[in-house]
């Protein structure tokens, strides 16, 4: 025997290992002629990363083009808007992420991009449900009771959250400046680690993603005290928002699609009326709803533009109120 | 009873024609991935997931569920062959069985790794089956306390993998646990050690780091001294353990399997870590420790058995609580979703055929490695008599290629070379890498758990003793570390009586 056989396999291996990883090439005319790369900003499985890939299944069909879809994770998506500020604007490269990089990073970390002068926001494929939960064996049957207990015992209150800076920890901040109470934050990496402290009893309420609660909601072993947001949950009438119980803020966040600024206005548009079509079908609105996503109807363009600047402009004055530090210089 | 006829459900679900072409799929593709450093069941998954869309959800999951099963079989080939870990949990298998390699016996430790993480696999699953839902209760008993006194028993197991001087494996420790502080922080949200750089905002990566340290510093190596290439080339008795290694493996095998299980389960825990645990216990146990590093079949058998084993652990809060253990679940639970399906206390009411049917394609999985493993060693061992200056490239190839694959970044490429050349040094200076990996895990989880633990107890370190479970494995990191150091000081103590005298 020789060593040939073992060659062989090796070279296989490179060829699967190639074909895994190549990118596609190939010439440029009427757009689009070649593959789209549409990069996540989020690890694979995660919630920005299940819409884009649905999305894009979607709307590589109209489009006549695959939609290559790469996961490029890192700082809650500011490495991803970086990269996007210098890719090629020529609609080739897209980027799904939350809204994250875009309205609150620039004002927690030195990003290395101008989040409202680098890109051309294409389409929001809704906001993220989020509320406060506690466990159904809690003393705390409703929101009130959560309140008076903080007020009684200040600092003693310990909350769950995904992480410092996150949107559910900051209207948790937000209600203790309202309230004049004080709570106890302890924060974790993500909505599930925040949960799971919670079932275990390590925490006394935890505020995140609906993702991390609505399964233990429904199965009956935590109970969901308040939502966070103006509007009710389908199927949960009588759990109040923060409209009803008079705070009068929200703290969303979203899903999106954008691109490099200064891509053509041709394809720009051919891609906001592609992927709002692509939203619109049924298929999508499934996955939305599978993934708690609240207001799926095509938010573009201009008035796109305007509300992340509200939302820039908003989370600033926010995280500045409730003393969260910034990286320094 | 309900488990018994939930099994027989299982297996009419996962024993039809197209959910075994799915499950041997799953597995195969698993085992190739396995083998090729850094590629992992993570990237694979998420990237075969659009391909899924049309496929029946059960059977998308069996086949998910194969490709992770069968990394952690694939992962020791190369640990073994050319000392690159091909998954994380595999890097502490290059210790000893790079060394059975070089003495001819890569054959045997190919094998046993394979039979072990069969014996786990399976072991794994029917746990699997019968304790699923009263040990997922038990793991929500860890929170942040708990999970702090486990990462200083993880810790405290360093004193065990450590092989030549206890002072430079806490030095190493010490780089690997500054290393892992780099990134964002976790408490505050602010980034630390970054130096501007956003790719070191999420921390450096592990794999990058076990593959410079170990793959790319062997290469390196290697190249100075042409002349060992005999050593590889002396003739390979057997391909299969003989009934000495047999004897010797058995009990490794059967620790592994529970350690590797138990761990599993917990959310963070996993496979990388019982597997420097299962290796730390067996060299204390083992009545000639001083042998460890220089290919011992135990140090091979217990962590390949362990990190099997976990992977039946970390179904369990998946599939019944909804929550990922580790990222590769993280994945799978994305992919459960995007059927339709939650995972979570309600699966089991509303799609009982996905649990059943998973659990039980996993033992057809297991059954189907094995087989696919063992005719595969022959050929693998000949990979050892490719000629270096074809096999050195090669190597150095598919680590490029596997760097970049983890996150479609070359900074992960630099962050490999850069420690490959450390790694080179350290080995020139008897620095171990072991050490500093397992510091480098542990470290994040470690320092979130004390400082939200501190957060909860309003800064009173009381908390970490008056909690069992934390009290218990506190303890015991306390005794190991003290069962270290006393022969030294019994040792010392005759000296001072004579310098007193």
């Amino acid at each position: 025997m020789n060593a040939k056989p073992a060659i062989s396999v090796v070279v296989a291996l490179i060829a699967l290992m190639l074909a895994l990883t190549a990118p596609c090439w190939s010439a440029d005319a009427k757009y689009p002629t070649k593959p789209i790369h549409m990069w996540v900003g989020f690890a694979a499985g995660g919630s920005t990363d299940i819409c884009a890939r649905s999305v894009s299944a979607i709307a590589e069909k109209s489009l006549g083009q695959p939609i290559v879809v790469e996961n490029k994770p890192g700082g809650g998506g500011a490495l991803l808007l970086g990269l996007l500020a210098s890719a090629t604007p020529d609609g080739y490269t897209l980027a799904t992420t939350s809204d994250t990089p875009y309205t609150r990073a620039p004002h927690l970390i030195n990003v290395k991009y101008n989040s409202m002068e680098d890109f051309t926001p294409i389409v929001r494929l809704g906001l993220q449900r989020q509320g406060i939960v506690v466990r159904a064996d809690s003393p705390f049957k409703k929101w009130q009771d959560l309140i008076d207990f903080a007020r009684k015992n200040p600092g003693q209150l310990t909350y769950g959250t995904p992480g410092p800076g996150t949107t559910p920890h900051l209207a948790m901040e937000k209600i203790a400046i309202q309230e004049k109470v004080r709570f106890q934050h302890i924060p974790f990496q993500g909505d599930t680690p925040a949960m799971t402290a919670l079932l275990g009893g390590h925490v006394m309420a935890a505020s995140t993603g609906a993702l991390g609660w609505m399964q233990h909601v429904k199965a009956g072993s935590l109970r969901l005290l308040l939502i966070i947001e103006s509007e009710g949950m389908e199927g949960m009438p009588d759990v109040p928002t923060f409209k009803k119980v008079g705070y009068g803020f929200e703290t969303p966040t979203a899903q999106m699609i954008s691109a490099p600024k200064r891509a053509p206005k041709p394809i720009i548009d051919k891609l906001i009326a592609v992927f709002s079509e692509a939203m619109m079908t049924p298929q999508f609105q499934k996955v939305a709803r599978d993934q708690e996503l609240l207001s799926v109807k095509p938010l573009a363009g201009a008035d796109f533009q305007k509300w992340l600047q509200s939302q820039y402009n908003m989370y600033g004055t926010f995280i500045k109120e409730v003393g969260l530090q910034k990286e320094a210089k | 009873m309900e488990i018994f006829s939930g099994i027989l459900q299982g297996f009419t679900t996962s024993l039809s024609i197209t959910n075994l072409v799915y499950c041997f799929i799953g597995v195969f593709i698993g085992t190739l991935i396995g083998v090729l450093p850094g590629i992992g069941p993570v990237g694979t998954i998420s990237l075969l997931l659009p391909a899924t869309f049309r496929v029946e959800p059960v059977s998308a999951i069996i086949m998910m569920a194969g490709i992770y099963y069968g990394a952690m079989y694939g992962g020791s080939t190369t640990s073994i062959l050319v000392n690159i870990p091909g998954e994380a949990a595999s890097v502490v298998t290059c210790l000893d069985g790079y060394q059975m390699a070089r003495k001819g016996r890569a054959g045997a430790a190919l094998g046993i790794s394979a039979f072990g993480s069969f014996i786990a696999g399976t072991v794994g699953v029917v746990a699997l089956m019968f304790l699923a839902y009263p040990l997922a209760k038990l793991a929500l008993n860890f929170g942040p306390p708990e999970y702090f006194a486990l990462m200083c028993l993880g810790l405290a197991i360093l004193t065990y993998l450590a092989r030549g001087s206890m002072l430079k494996a806490l030095s190493m420790a010490l780089v690997g646990l500054l290393l892992s502080f780099i990134g964002i922080d976790g408490i505050t949200g602010l980034p630390r050690f970054t130096m501007g750089m956003v790719h070191l905002m999420d921390g450096v990566g592990l794999v990058p780091i076990a593959m410079g340290l170990f793959g790319i510093s062997e290469v390196l190596l290697n190249l100075e001294e042409v002349v060992r290439r005999d050593v590889f080339a002396t003739e390979i008795k057997g391909l299969l353990p003989n009934r000495e290694e047999w004897r010797r493996s058995k009990w490794p095998i059967v620790r592994g399997t529970i350690i590797g299980f138990f761990l599993g389960i917990l959310p963070g825990g996993g496979a990388v870590i019982s597997s420097f645990i299962s290796y730390g216990v067996e060299k204390k146990l083992s009545k000639t420790p001083e042998k460890f590093g220089t290919g011992m079949i135990e140090g091979v058998a217990g962590p390949e058995s362990a990190n099997n084993a976990a992977v039946g652990g970390a179904f369990i809060p998946l599939f019944t609580l909804g929550i990922p253990a580790n990222v590769t679940m993280a994945v799978l639970l994305g992919a459960l979703m995007i059927h339709g399906l939650t995972p979570g206390p309600m699966l089991l009411k509303e799609h009982p055929e996905v649990f059943w049917g998973t659990v039980t394609s996993m033992y057809m999985g297991n059954v189907m490695l094995l087989a696919l493993n063992l005719p595969l060693i022959g050929l693998w061992v000949k990979v050892l008599k490719i000629p270096y200056g074809i096999l050195f490239p090669l190597i150095i190839l598919f680590c490029l290629i596997g760097a970049y694959s983890i996150n479609n970044t070359a900074f992960d490429i630099g962050v490999m070379v850069i420690f490959g050349l450390i790694g080179y040094l350290m080995k020139k200076f008897d620095y171990e890498g072991a050490p500093l990996l397992l510091a480098f895990v542990l470290g994040p989880m470690m320092e979130q758990a004390l400082r939200q633990s501190l957060l909860l107890s309003h800064g009173s370190f009381a908390i970490f003793f008056t909690r069992p479970i934390s009290a218990v494995a506190m303890g015991l990191a306390v005794a190991l570390i003290l069962s270290y150091f006393l022969p030294f000081l019994r040792r010392k103590r005759p000296n001072l009586e004579e310098d007193s005298v």
